[in-house]
């Protein structure tokens, strides 16, 4: 992942879900609060789509062989 | 050697040496005839074909498929002498050929897996929607590798594939297969889906994703798993007990990652959502901020008002001119000064009186105290 925190996509990726249903289900009063919120989840959009642009996928050879008795 | 005298046990052993050099492994093919499972342990029966019938030997473990009379399989072992009960080959494998005894073992294993509930819909689990880390135990040399390989780099970026090399057909596919499937179980940091694969080909070709040893790893995964073998139409014991069941190994990369474009596309969605959703809000808060000053303001103006309209009626009670309405009247000397006493006037001085209406200039005839 890029960035410093160590969360996988699928993290990064429910976390911007949840930011959603939250303003979904939250009736706005504390404006700080969501501007917090909306900076977050454009910072994790920003950083889930630069992982899929820039990211290859990886393959590692298991050594191991599992024919022997 | 016809002149030298051996023991029975000297003949034995010298007949199992013979034997073992010049046979030390051997594959038969022939009918199942007189099965005999004994103590469910040692499996005993005769191999024949039209002409002859050989003793078999060997134990329940070594049977990677039920076996039953009439059946043609194939068994690799090792001629052996026993010095009680004689000559029988002792099994090392058994794997059924031919196209009808292939589908009679699959039948039977089929049934037996099923009565244990290995196939039943509430022990599949659901396999995550972006994982991380997959393991894909298939043969690096076949095109399910090259298939699979060439769907993830499509649809995906970033994930880890841990690929364990195995021989997906022949004898030592089964352990193989089982070895790996192991292996990523016991993986103290275990990968998120487990997909086993293998392109198109013959029954024979496809059958050990049909052994039992296969089709109870795959069941016993800890794991969550992935099973594509062969095209469509075929369907292996490991397909029908696996987590999720692909058509062919392009199916399987498909099933297993999210399409980038889709998630991508989802992104700009969910973006465009909370946009809105705050444009909202704000146009709201200030909507309702704006409506609070206003009458917050409305209400100041209302009490100025009040305020000027009491300080008026105030003013009004204290000027002078009110009082001489009432009869009075005032009287200044010649500076404008207000006479308050007539301690300071002397005859002959002028003064002026101021009426309600109008005022007189007027002499000081005699001032008295």
């Amino acid at each position: 992942m890029p960035k410093s925190d160590d969360k996988t996509f699928a993290e990064k990726f429910s976390e911007l879900e949840e930011i959603v249903a939250w303003f979904d289900t939250t009736e706005i009063n504390d404006i700080d609060e969501s501007l917090e919120k909306y900076e977050r989840g454009a910072q994790l959009t920003k950083e889930l789509n630069a992982y899929l642009d820039e990211t290859e996928n990886r393959v590692t050879k298991i050594k191991e062989k599992f024919d022997v008795a | 050697m016809e002149d030298q005298v051996v023991s029975v046990s000297e003949f034995v052993a010298l007949l199992n040496q013979t034997l073992e050099f010049a046979y030390p492994k051997i594959s038969i093919e022939g009918e199942v005839s007189e099965l005999r499972i004994s103590k469910n342990q040692w499996v005993y029966f005769n191999l024949q074909d039209e002409h002859s019938s050989v003793k078999m030997f060997g134990t329940v473990y070594q049977l990677q498929q039920p076996i039953e009379d009439g059946m043609k399989v194939v068994v690799r072992g090792t001629p052996k002498l026993h010095n009680k009960y004689g000559f029988s080959v002792n099994i090392s494998s058994i794997s059924p050929t031919g196209e009808g005894s292939i589908k009679k073992a699959f039948e039977l294993l089929k049934q037996k897996l099923n009565e244990e509930g290995l196939f039943a819909p509430e022990r599949k689990r659901q396999i995550p929607a972006i994982p991380a880390r997959i393991g894909l135990i298939t043969s690096a040399q076949a095109a399910a590798y090259g298939d699979f390989m060439e769907i993830i780099n499509q649809r995906w970026s970033g994930v880890d594939i841990l690929h364990v090399d195995v021989q997906v057909q022949g004898e030592p596919a089964p352990k193989q297969i089982v070895g790996a499937i192991n292996y990523f179980s016991q993986m103290p940091n275990p990968v998120d889906v487990l997909v086993i694969t293998r392109g198109g080909g013959s029954s024979e070709d496809l059958m050990a994703f049909s052994t039992e040893s296969v089709a109870r790893a795959i069941a016993g995964s800890r794991i969550p798993t992935v099973v594509g073998v062969g095209h469509e139409m075929d369907v292996s014991l490991a397909d029908m007990v696996a987590d999720v069941r692909a058509a062919t190994p392009t199916n399987a990369a498909q099933l297993v990652v999210p399409d980038k474009r889709e998630v991508q596309h989802n992104l700009g969605s969910l973006m465009a959502r909370i946009r809105e959703k705050l444009t909202d809000d704000l146009r709201n808060c200030l909507a309702r901020t704006s409506a609070k000053i206003d009458e917050s303001l409305s209400l100041q103006v209302t009490t100025c008002r009040n305020r000027v309209e009491n300080l008026s009626q105030k003013i009004e009670l204290v000027n002078p001119l009110q009082i001489l309405k009432r009869g009075y009247s005032l009287i200044t000397d010649s500076s404008g000064a207000t006479v308050h006493s007539a301690s300071k006037l002397t005859a002959g001085d002028k003064l002026m009186v101021r009426f309600n209406k109008g005022s007189a200039d007027v002499e000081v005839v005699d001032a008295k105290e």
